[in-house]
Formats: C-alpha cells, structure tokens, sequence
C-alpha cells in the first residue's frame, strides 16, 4: 500500500493467494450455496456482503470456507462507513481483518457512501456531498481500513438519487482524486453510474469517459427498477432485482473496449433467482467483454496498418 | 450551506424520523434543484432505510411474521426501528429487544404468544452464528459421571429457554410459507427448550423440566452431580442421568481442550 500523496496506484498486490480472472463472476447467495458446490459452474469469482459473514461460526462459514477451495473470493463491504463524520468503528474493522486472514479474499472493497452517523447504524449507502473536506475524510478512512487489513481496497461509485449543493467538484475527479492519494483502486458500478446519470440528467458516456482505465480493478453490473414518484418525475432505483438492461450493457461493451476486460460480478438481490439465470447473466458478460476485446483489437490493427 | 457533519445529522435524524415528517428546511435546501423535487429525492432513501430494515427483521423472525401477516409485521418493524436503531455495521443479531418489544407493544397482545415465538427465532438465530466447537461422545460423557467434581460445559450454541405457550409447537406450524394461519389452536402446555447446533443443524429439543433445571445448572458452572441432583429434585422419579446421556449422544456437552 502506497501513503496519500502517492501519485500513481501501487499495481494489484498484495492480493490473495487465487488472483481473480478479468471474466465474470456472481454473487454468493445462501439459496445457490449447495447447487454451486455441487455444479461447480466455471466462474471467475465469487463475491459476498462481508458484513454476512461475522458471525463467529456455523453455516454460513461452513459453505464458505468448502466454496472458497473452488473459486477466488471477493469481499464487498457495506457498512465500514468511509464517507462518514464518524471515526471508523474499530471493531468492525478487527473482525473485517479475521476475515480476510481466515480467507484471503482475492479483491476487497467498500462504499464511497456513509452509512451510520452518531453510533446509528442507518443500513443505506447514503450520498456524501463532492467537497474538499468529504475527500479529505474519506481519503483519511480509506488509509485506515487500508492499514488495519494490510491490503489495497478498491472504493465503490453509489448510485446517486440526489446531488447536494455544497459538492465543489464532480464525482470521477472526487474518485479519481481519493484513488490518486490513497493507492486505491476503483470498482466501476456501470449500472449505478447509468442510475445516477438519469436521476441527475447528466451523460453516462462522459462520466466513464473520465475514469482512468489503469484505476480500475473490477465491475459490477446488476439491474435496476424505475419509479414514478407522486410529482410525475421518473427515478431509477439501484434495487439489484433484475436482469442487466440493454442500455448498461452498451456502457460496459464501450468500458471494455476502452480499458480491457476486468472482474466483473452480476449482482442481484433482490429476489434472487435460480442460479442458471445468475450464470447465463455471467456468461452474457464475458460474451461482451470477449467481443468488445475484438473490436478493440480490430481498431488496433486498422492504426498499425 | 450545511457543513458536512450537520448535513449527516440532518439528514440520519430524516431517515429515522415518522414516515410522514418531512426534511428540514436546510437539509432540503442543499439538494440541488431540476428534476424530481428534493422532498422525492430525500423520500428514496428513507423507502430504502426502512425496507432495509424491516427485510431484515422479516428474514430473523419469519414465524412472528407469518403468524401477524406482513402488514402488520412492517408496521411493528417501523416502530421497532424507531425505538431501536441498529448499531452495529452487520445486520446479524440486530432485533435482539424485538420480543422484549412485542411484549409491550399494546396492538401485539392479543397474540400473547407472539414474544415466546420471537425469542424462540431469535435463539435459533443466534445458535446458526455461534462459534464452532467440539462435542463430547458418550463414552467421554458417561467417565464425567465417576468424577464428584466434574464440570460440564454446553456447546458455544446451546441456548436454553422456557415458555407458559407450547412455543415451539407454535413456531414449527408457522416457520414455512405454506402451512396454517395463526388463529389455529395448538393443544399442549409449558415448554422447556434447549437450541443448540452441535454441528451444521440448529436443533429445538424439547426437555422435560428436570432436565432443563439440570442443564441451566451445568450453564451457571455447578458441578454435574449437582447439576443432576437439583434436576431430580425438580422432576422427583425421574432419572436425568439417563436424559443428560440421551443428550450426550446428539452432541450437547463440550469436548475441553486439552
């Protein structure tokens, strides 16, 4: 891990002892946990809600530590909070540090989101305003979780509902500016930056135009309802709850074309369906990325010619 | 403009305030403006909090939710959420004071019941997270009787409870989706429970009285023989070293180390 102020990324190490394939992978559910160690489906990865696994014992770890002999780990925290007024709950961060020790989880990542204030645990990624000192706060957490697993973490882009009048700069050089000074790397939500640039009005193409490639280390992509509120205004809700639109999977075609391919998780939720539908959804994404690579090299090829 | 740590105040006193209440006037004034109104925007997230929340309970006490139908399980969550915000990053073990609140909650009490069932779930739950440990076979079990002094600890998930209701009764009919409604009469009585997960399965064993004043005497640290003593006093005619032996050979007792 590189202290703040370094101004490129340190490279992907130290990772676990299983690196992650730049290809797909799913996330762990307890209702696919017999089917999949059963099946052994190819996957890149597997990828679980860290917070799910601090109990001290039981099912839960069993499956976990039979599924982590079959495929690398990602390790997805939603509480640490790193965008909060609160110190990080130290706590929290010992039993984040067992767990990376016990299973040495190939990636490793959390929220640019606060998720608890005053010693309230509020359970939702809610929005931090793009301001000096928000950065200066975050950049602080991200170096103190970086420190206690003794590992490079990769920081989540929310999916925004609202945007705060107080933010002096937008959300890439917001991100891109914590990964400069920390040594961390992104991961790129490709469906929360197409959530947020409805809500807000704004271009998703331009937002991913922003993020340097060398930043990120993995995808997510997942699905996304659409409500009406009572005013008549459309708002899309980050809820995980379906298939992929088509909309994101261009944006993710374009991401791979530009940048390469990356681990990539499918995220799904809400009600969770029968895992051939999480697999074919997987299968679906390495397909793209696999095309998108050709194209890429196509337009390599016309340059060279 | 609202500095950052009143902004976070503002907005976690929003989120956990009555559904109704509206943001103040400074935290609906730094959302910036175009689109949906501030108010819908704010709305998102407090849906979000408490759908959160009340799932999460749901997923914990699925019987209690069964036996008071999902509209009245979320309207009890929100008020439970309102008392009891969670505290902790992880949702695992939060609803622990949720039977403790049912119990007060004036419109629950009909269902007198309905505290017994949660602390029963809540039990199951805590016993599914407990450590891992091992467990003394019979054999070893049995040695420990020779020993006057002998102490016999529980396995890390054992959790003893006791209930006027035939709870457990209760919660089998009401854990699955398909099965019968709350107002179905249950016969039987008192009941006496131990929860325990000696390997990957939670098991509700159902104990006759002596046997549970015997174990909850072994849980405060007496002797065994005592602990079996103050069990046959409790349930006089009744052989507990037989019972505790039954128990031993389902994985009950830990194996010290040594």
């Amino acid at each position: 891990m590189q202290p703040s102020g370094a101004a490129s990324p340190p490279s992907m190490a130290p990772t676990g002892l299983r690196p992650v394939p730049a290809a797909a992978g799913i996330g762990l559910k307890p209702t696919h946990y017999a089917e999949l160690l059963e099946r052994r489906p190819s996957l890149a990865f597997l990828e679980i809600h860290t917070e799910n696994y601090m109990g001290a014992g039981g099912p839960p770890h069993r499956w976990l530590e039979a599924l982590a002999n079959v495929y690398p780990l990602s390790f997805h925290g939603v509480g640490a909070s790193l965008g909060g007024v609160d110190p990080l709950d130290q706590r929290h961060l010992a039993r984040w540090r067992e767990l990376v020790d016990r299973y040495e989880p190939a990636l490793i990542s959390e929220h640019v989101a606060w998720t608890g204030h005053a010693g309230t645990a509020l359970h939702d990624l809610l929005p931090v305003p793009y301001t000096t000192e928000a950065l200066n706060l975050l950049c602080e957490h991200i170096d103190a979780m970086q420190s206690a697993l003794e590992r490079q973490i990769l920081i989540e882009n929310p999916s925004r509902y609202l945007d705060f009048q107080q933010s002096e700069m937008t959300e890439t050089e917001f991100l891109v500016a914590a990964a400069r000074r920390t040594g961390c790397r992104l991961l790129l939500d490709i469906n929360n930056v197409y959530v947020s640039a409805c809500n807000q009005d704004e271009d998703a193409r331009s937002y991913l135009a922003e993020i340097p490639g060398e930043l990120v280390a993995e995808i997510h992509l997942a699905g996304h309802a659409i409500r009406t509120t009572d005013s008549g205004h459309e708002l899309r809700i980050d809820d995980h709850g379906s298939r992929v639109c088509a909309d994101v999977w261009r944006l993710y075609d374009e991401t791979i074309e530009r940048i390469g391919a990356r681990p990539t998780l499918i995220e799904w939720d809400t009600n969770v369906p029968a895992l051939d539908e999480l697999l074919d959804e997987a299968a679906r994404a390495d397909a793209v990325a696999a095309s998108a690579l050709a194209d890429s090299e196509e337009i390599a090829d016309v340059a060279i010619g | 403009m609202l500095p950052l740590a009143d902004l976070q105040s503002d907005f976690a006193e929003y989120l956990l305030a009555a559904p109704q209440r509206t943001a103040n006037a400074s935290l609906a004034e730094s959302v910036a403006t175009g689109g949906a109104p501030a108010e819908q925007r704010l709305a998102v997230y407090k849906n979000n909090v408490h759908a959160q929340l009340a799932a999460a309970l749901a997923e914990t006490f699925p019987a209690v939710e069964r036996l008071v139908g999902q509209e009245f399980f979320r309207y009890a969550a929100r008020e439970y959420v309102g008392i009891h915000p969670p505290t902790r990053p992880t949702l695992l073990g939060y609803g622990d004071r949720f039977p403790e609140f049912l119990g007060r909650f004036p419109p629950a009490t009909t269902v007198p019941y309905l505290p017994d069932v949660a602390r029963l779930e809540l039990l199951y739950l805590e016993a599914y997270h407990a450590a891992e440990a091992d467990v003394l076979d019979v054999d070893e079990f049995t040695a420990l009787l020779d020993d006057d002094d002998a102490r016999c600890a529980l396995h890390p998930s054992a959790r003893l409870m006791q209930s006027r209701f035939p709870v457990s009764r209760i919660w089998e009919l009401n854990r699955q989706a398909d099965t019968l409604d709350g107002k179905t009469t249950i016969p039987g009585e008192a009941e006496h429970l131990l929860i325990i997960r000696p390997v990957a399965t939670v098991e509700v064993r159902r104990l006759s009285p002596g046997t549970y004043v015997a174990l909850n005497g072994l849980v405060r640290g007496r002797a065994l023989r005592d602990a079996l003593a103050a069990g046959e006093r409790a349930e006089p005619g009744i052989d507990q070293t037989e019972h505790l032996t039954a128990l031993a050979a389902g994985g009950t007792f830990l194996r010290k180390e040594k």
